[in-house]
């Protein structure tokens, strides 16, 4: 019998494609563009005599795993306490994290992560230095601004906030009380996207006729029907400042396709979820990371065939959600942009993805990595590179596109006074009610 | 019944008494549909939700046909079977909607009870708490005077949202309550409201070190004038009983508001040893509008510790602060690698001279890792008079090591002006020198040198500078968008070239992914020349397309060279193993064509095997025609046996790890895939629905291809009930995983376990195949 061997396999699969030399090119370019710097912790002897980071993090379900996995990979880092209102999810981080640390240990044992039920205990201890929020997007708030008014940096998982209003309040205190916040949206720490929009930036798609962005659709949310509570879940804390809702599995789920992202009760379903990133890479390239779009316009308004927001310069993003061969693209007089994960940058005229800035050039804020970047803020103090204000300004976007959706009509929106335009009832979308006794924010 | 429900409805019989004295509103809808929304429950239908949605949205900013949906929803809201559902939907609703203060009056009978009961009270403040207006402050006052424990805990948070200052004395009453998270709550109300009388009365919580009242205190000083402000924050600031982090956040506010301290405290602070101090003051400095403030902290920068150097030096770059130079240059000797590796990112924004080029390039030429990159960046970026003729002064007279420094500054930096020199280091005797020349122009690509190039790429010897050469070819080729006339010149070249020329420049022809490409490698296989020929028909086997495998195909026939034929054949061969995106109907068309060439029999019976892969009536029919010739048989007669077996792929997968994406691994895109957590030991069962002949596996694994199976268990089985002992035990590899079967089995089902112990782990599958 003939066989096939698999290091051809492996040749034949790893065949350079055109646009795979194209990256490769690319790369030369990009390694000129960020700093390594990663700085010591020596300013924190007082709370970590090892000269370390000391962390906690909160909210244990999918999202912490990779942000736990590159912290326990660090030697500057230490993991002080995990926290979660599920306690078998809890207890899975703790055991994990010490295996990791009692593996570096000559005998073998470690007991030194502490459990929390409640974040208001891991926040209020005074030898952590940062907290991570890795809880749905209905906890962000909360969690992060009792953090900082505890003085601990921050690092959010995005869309920082279910509101606008809590952005307003992150920000608020960040700024009064000398804290540092990285918002998770971290695709602002990778090279093609920085790339991209840096060439937005310097004009060399020309003025911009367009831009395009894919979200996805999640599915829709159907009744379900109320089960038994497992042991060990607070529910109540769960479900936290948003209405009671009965129990099921599925509502609380941590799934990228689906779970509770699939719930506006606890965030803007796809606008929030993809546009935390794509609307922020789209703010990023056109500089307006402290301002934001002026015109909401759900899809089959106003002649529009997607859901639309457009700036004061009367530049249009459209969610076109399908027939997008990127998740982003920036259309101008002169060439496009193509840009999504996995370094896929494509340009039209081909040769501008791989030229290099000239030092005249506005050359943006650059960072390879996000954990490094918000680690580094920590010790100079910083903004990182996805600071509390562009996390605040990109979730805005996200919210009200979702408010202009669930409003069935177009929101004008002034960004500088952050206030809508015109339309009292649209205004009381800013916030959301927050239910007792978990209403402080 | 859920259990909030049951408690509701016990409770709804007695809230609901307070209501039947209220006004009774119009039904415009239904009666029916009044009664549905009534009945409204979260695990029945959602239409009554779904037609009020609708009933809202198309009601926009009218505002008469709101006050009428309004008085329906109060008639809603009084049905005595009410459920919670349909309670927490109306009040919900309610609390998005702008009420008249008409529209006040008549929701309040229904709604202001929900305020005295703790089931209910969150319903109420939905519709509450969101309203403006005297009418309903009083109503929270009195459910509040009304109120107890949680209760009461949830009418102060209320408070807090709607920044009451008609509550300031009732809640200041609250401020040392024996229930904590009743004070607690007062205490940050008081905050929210912000006023001197909230601060006054706050003045009389026992536990001043409570961080609610401290943080209460924090948020009104920024409400008040600076003046009042900055007395709160350096009370707070000055209390050595506060904690540390308490005193920053008020030294945070006092640098805000009390600008013309704000340098000497900075400065001390920076010079002190309170880390929660320098932390604030750090992070100040970014934002901080004071005059003079930077170069007072530069002036005094040798007396801070070296990892506060870092962060003023990290600041300073950030603002572009032409005052930290020196510093900052005087940072790059430093012995403290961090303090080196601070200045190094700073001094990229920092204005510079030639001088900052020399101590760059200097740093660069002893530096190696981060550093050196770090150098790398901040040559990229310098800006400043003098700069990029300083850059490329250096490139040709400094060390090899400063040289070659520069001349990838010369390509990072875009420095077009210096392609004449980067030319000429053609003649360089320092083969760095010339490598970075070749990558440098490579960065700087334009059409005007690919003649330059070419004549050094031709000059090139084997080996690095014929690889960078290459390179930097390949990149001024591609600036043609049209593929049509992309690599026209280098086709040209290779066409009339040696074999010499051509071998140089054969590689390049895959990546033009063009028609003229490919006919050039074709030609070039076909040619006389041995090592010519041989090396075209290996660059046809790694073409991205199906083009290469169509080429070889018509080299097997067209070659009258049997050593040619051979290789072509081969390649062909393996291109068919492994590449699984031509359609099989053509796949099996060319292998037809391959039993056709002027083969050996055992050649032909290793097209035969491939032709099993099939599905096409034409290529079962032809395997069935060679059954009964000896020659052929074996083969012949499996190959029909599998083709009649493929008819029945996709077979049906199963597997418990991940059931929603199994459609992924058989759908022919190599943009979608099945994956699963190795920590769930995931098994995949692969139903034939049908016995057939399994030869070998495929697991490909192109998208994710580092969630191979580090380790999998196969079982081949007509009973899935007695599974036995797996038949191979294999170990997955890098982008496809092949199970080569010891010997050809005949079975319905396969049975693929991971046992993979590495718990964070995935495995992924993009495509399966199964010959």
């Amino acid at each position: 019998m003939k066989t096939v061997n698999p290091s051809k396999v492996a040749h034949s699969l790893a065949q350079p494609t055109r646009r795979d030399v194209i990256k490769q090119g690319l790369a030369g370019i990009l390694a000129y563009s960020v700093a390594p710097l990663v700085l010591p912790n020596r300013m924190f002897g007082e709370t970590a005599p090892s000269n370390q980071i000391n962390v906690g993090f909160v909210g244990m379900g999918l999202q912490c795993s990779g942000h736990v996995q590159a912290m326990l990979g660090r030697e500057d880092v230490r993991v002080l306490a995990v926290c979660d209102v599920w306690q078998e999810k809890a207890q899975k981080y703790k055991d994990k994290i010490e295996a990791h640390y009692a593996s570096g240990k000559r005998g073998g044992s470690y007991h030194g992560v502490d459990m929390y039920h409640k974040y208001e205990d891991l926040v209020a201890r005074t030898d952590i230095d940062a907290v991570f929020v890795c809880t749905p997007d209905h906890w962000h708030a909360a969690v992060s601004n009792a953090a900082m008014k505890s003085g601990k940096d921050v690092y959010c998982e995005k869309p920082l906030t279910l509101t606008i209003k809590e952005g307003q309040v992150l920000v608020n205190t960040a700024r009064k009380y000398g804290r540092i916040l990285q918002t998770g949206s971290q695709q602002r720490s990778n090279a093609s996207f920085r790339k991209a929009a840096e060439m937005v930036r310097n004009g060399w798609i020309g003025e911009i006729t367009g831009i395009r962005t894919a979200l996805g659709e999640f599915p829709v949310v159907t009744s379900l029907p109320e089960e038994k509570i497992p042991e060990g879940l607070d529910y109540d804390r769960w479900l936290g400042p948003t209405p009671w809702r009965p129990f099921n599995l599925q509502r609380m789920k941590g799934d990228f396709g689906g779970g509770w992202r699939c719930f506006y009760e606890y965030g803007a379903r796809k606008n929030g979820d993809w546009g935390a990133h794509h609307f922020d890479i789209i703010q990023w390239a056109l500089g307006m990371d402290h301002t934001g779009p002026v015109d909401f316009i759900p899809k089959g308004y106003q002649g529009t065939e997607y859901q639309t927001h457009i700036y004061a310069n009367g530049i249009r993003v459209e969610r076109v959600d399908n027939h997008l061969k990127s998740m982003i693209e920036f259309k101008g007089k002169k060439g496009t942009i193509w840009v999504s994960r996995n370094d896929y940058l494509e340009t039209d005229p081909i040769s501008m993805s791989a030229k290099p800035l000239s030092p005249s050039e506005v050359h943006l804020y650059a960072s390879d990595n996000h954990h490094d970047d918000f680690l580094n803020a920590i010790v100079t103090r910083q903004r990182p590179i996805a600071d509390v204000e562009i996390g605040h300004r990109t979730a805005t976007v996200c919210h009200l596109n979702a408010i202009a959706e669930r409003l069935g009509r177009p929101v004008k929106w002034d960004p500088l006074k952050e206030e809508i335009v015109g339309d009292p009832e649209a205004s009381r979308w800013l916030d959301r009610p927050r239910r007792a006794p978990y209403a402080i924010l | 019944m859920n259990s909030k429900t049951l408690l509701f409805t016990l409770i709804s019989s007695l809230s609901l008494s307070f209501l039947t004295g209220c006004e009774h509103a119009t039904v415009s809808e239904s009666r029916e549909g009044a009664a549905a929304l009534a009945a409204l429950n979260y695990d029945g239908t959602q239409t009554a939700l779904d037609n009020l949605n609708k009933q809202i949205n198309e009601a926009g900013l009218d505002t008469a046909r709101k006050s009428a949906l309004i008085a329906d929803l109060v008639t809603v809201l009084n049905t005595p079977k009410l459920t919670f559902d349909a309670q927490q939907t109306i009040c919900q609703k309610l609390g998005y909607i702008t009420l008249t203060d008409a529209d006040i009056e008549r929701i309040l009978p229904a709604v202001s009870p929900l305020l005295l009961n703790l089931a209910t009270v969150n319903n109420g403040l939905l519709a509450l708490a969101p309203i403006s207006s005297p009418r309903v402050d009083l109503v929270f006052i009195d459910a509040l005077n009304h109120s107890g424990g949680e209760l009461k805990v949830a009418l102060v948070q209320a408070f807090a949202r709607r920044k009451q200052v008609s509550a300031t004395n009732d809640l200041i009453a609250l401020i040392n309550d024996g229930d904590k998270a009743i004070s607690d709550a007062a205490i940050y109300a008081l905050g929210e409201i912000g006023t001197r009388e909230a601060l006054t009365g706050l003045s009389q919580a026992k536990n001043q070190s409570n961080h609610y009242v401290v943080d209460a205190k924090i948020a009104i000083a920024w409400k008040l004038s600076p003046q009042e402000g900055s007395y709160i924050l350096n009370q707070i600031y000055l209390d050595k009983s506060l904690t540390e982090s308490n005193r920053a956040a008020a030294l945070r506010g006092l640098l805000n508001l009390q600008p013309k301290q704000a340098k000497d405290r900075i400065v001390d602070a920076l010079m002190g040893s309170s880390a929660a101090y320098k932390k604030v003051c750090l992070e100040s400095l970014y934002s901080s509008q004071v005059p003079d403030l930077k170069d007072a902290v530069i002036d005094h920068f040798s007396s801070y510790d070296p990892v506060t150097q870092c962060s003023v030096i990290a600041v300073m770059g950030k603002l572009s602060e032409v005052g930290a130079r020196s510093v900052t240059e005087a940072s790059l000797s430093s012995e403290v690698d961090e303090l080196r590796l601070a200045a190094l990112g700073a001094i990229a924004n920092i204005p510079s001279t030639a001088k900052t080029v020399q101590i760059l390039a200097e740093l660069a030429a002893k530096a190696s890792g981060d550093e050196l990159r770090a150098a790398k960046y901040a040559i990229a970026r310098l800006q400043g008079e003098g700069v990029s003729e300083a850059v490329i002064e250096l490139s040709k007279s400094g060390s090899v090591k400063q040289k070659v420094f520069c001349i990838e500054a010369i390509g990072a930096r875009n420095m077009t002006q210096a392609v004449p020199d980067l030319l000429a280091m053609r003649k360089a005797k320092e083969i760095q020198v010339r490598v970075a020349a070749l990558d440098a122009l490579g960065d700087l690509a334009s059409v005007a040198l690919t003649d330059p190039i070419y004549t050094w790429t031709l000059g090139s010897k084997e080996g690095q500078e014929l690889t960078h050469a290459k390179r930097t070819l390949f990149k001024i080729l591609q600036l043609e968008n049209d593929s049509s006339l992309r690599g026209v010149d280098l086709i040209t070249k290779i066409k009339v070239g040696d074999a010499v020329t051509q071998l140089k420049l054969m590689s390049l022809l895959p990546k033009l992914d063009s028609e003229i490409a490919l006919a050039c490698a074709k030609q070039l296989a076909l040619s006389d020349k041995a090592d010519v020929s041989s090396e075209a028909i290996s660059t046809l086997e790694t073409w991205s397309d199906a083009g290469g495998l169509v080429s070889l195909v018509e080299i097997t026939e067209d070659s009258k060279n049997p050593s040619v034929r051979s290789l072509a054949l081969e390649s062909a061969l393996r291109v068919v193993d492994l590449e699984r995106t031509t359609p099989a109907k053509e796949k099996s068309d060319l292998l037809i064509r391959l039993f056709q060439c002027n083969l050996t029999i055992a050649q032909k019976n290793s097209v035969l095997y491939r032709l099993g892969r099939g599905v096409s009536a034409k290529a079962l029919s032809f395997a069935v025609s060679l059954a009964s010739d000896v020659n052929y048989s074996v083969e012949a007669k499996g190959a029909a046996e599998e083709i009649r077996a493929n008819k029945l792929w996709p077979a049906t997968l199963i597997s418990e790890a991940n059931t929603r994406d199994l459609h992924n691994m058989v759908d022919g895109n190599f943009k979608s895939s099945w994956t699963a957590p190795t920590a769930s030991k995931p098994s995949l069962t692969i139903d034939f629905k049908a016995k057939r002949i399994i030869r070998q596996i495929v697991l490909d694994e192109r998208r994710d291809n580092r969630n191979y199976p580090q380790s999998l268990e196969v079982y081949i089985t007509d009973d899935l009930d007695q599974l036995g002992t797996p038949v191979v035990v294999v170990k997955g590899t890098i982008d496809a995983t092949i199970v080569n079967l010891p010997k050809p089995y005949y079975s319905r089902y396969i049975i693929l376990k991971g046992t993979s112990k590495n718990k964070d782990a995935n495995w992924s599958i993009t495509e399966l195949h199964v010959d």
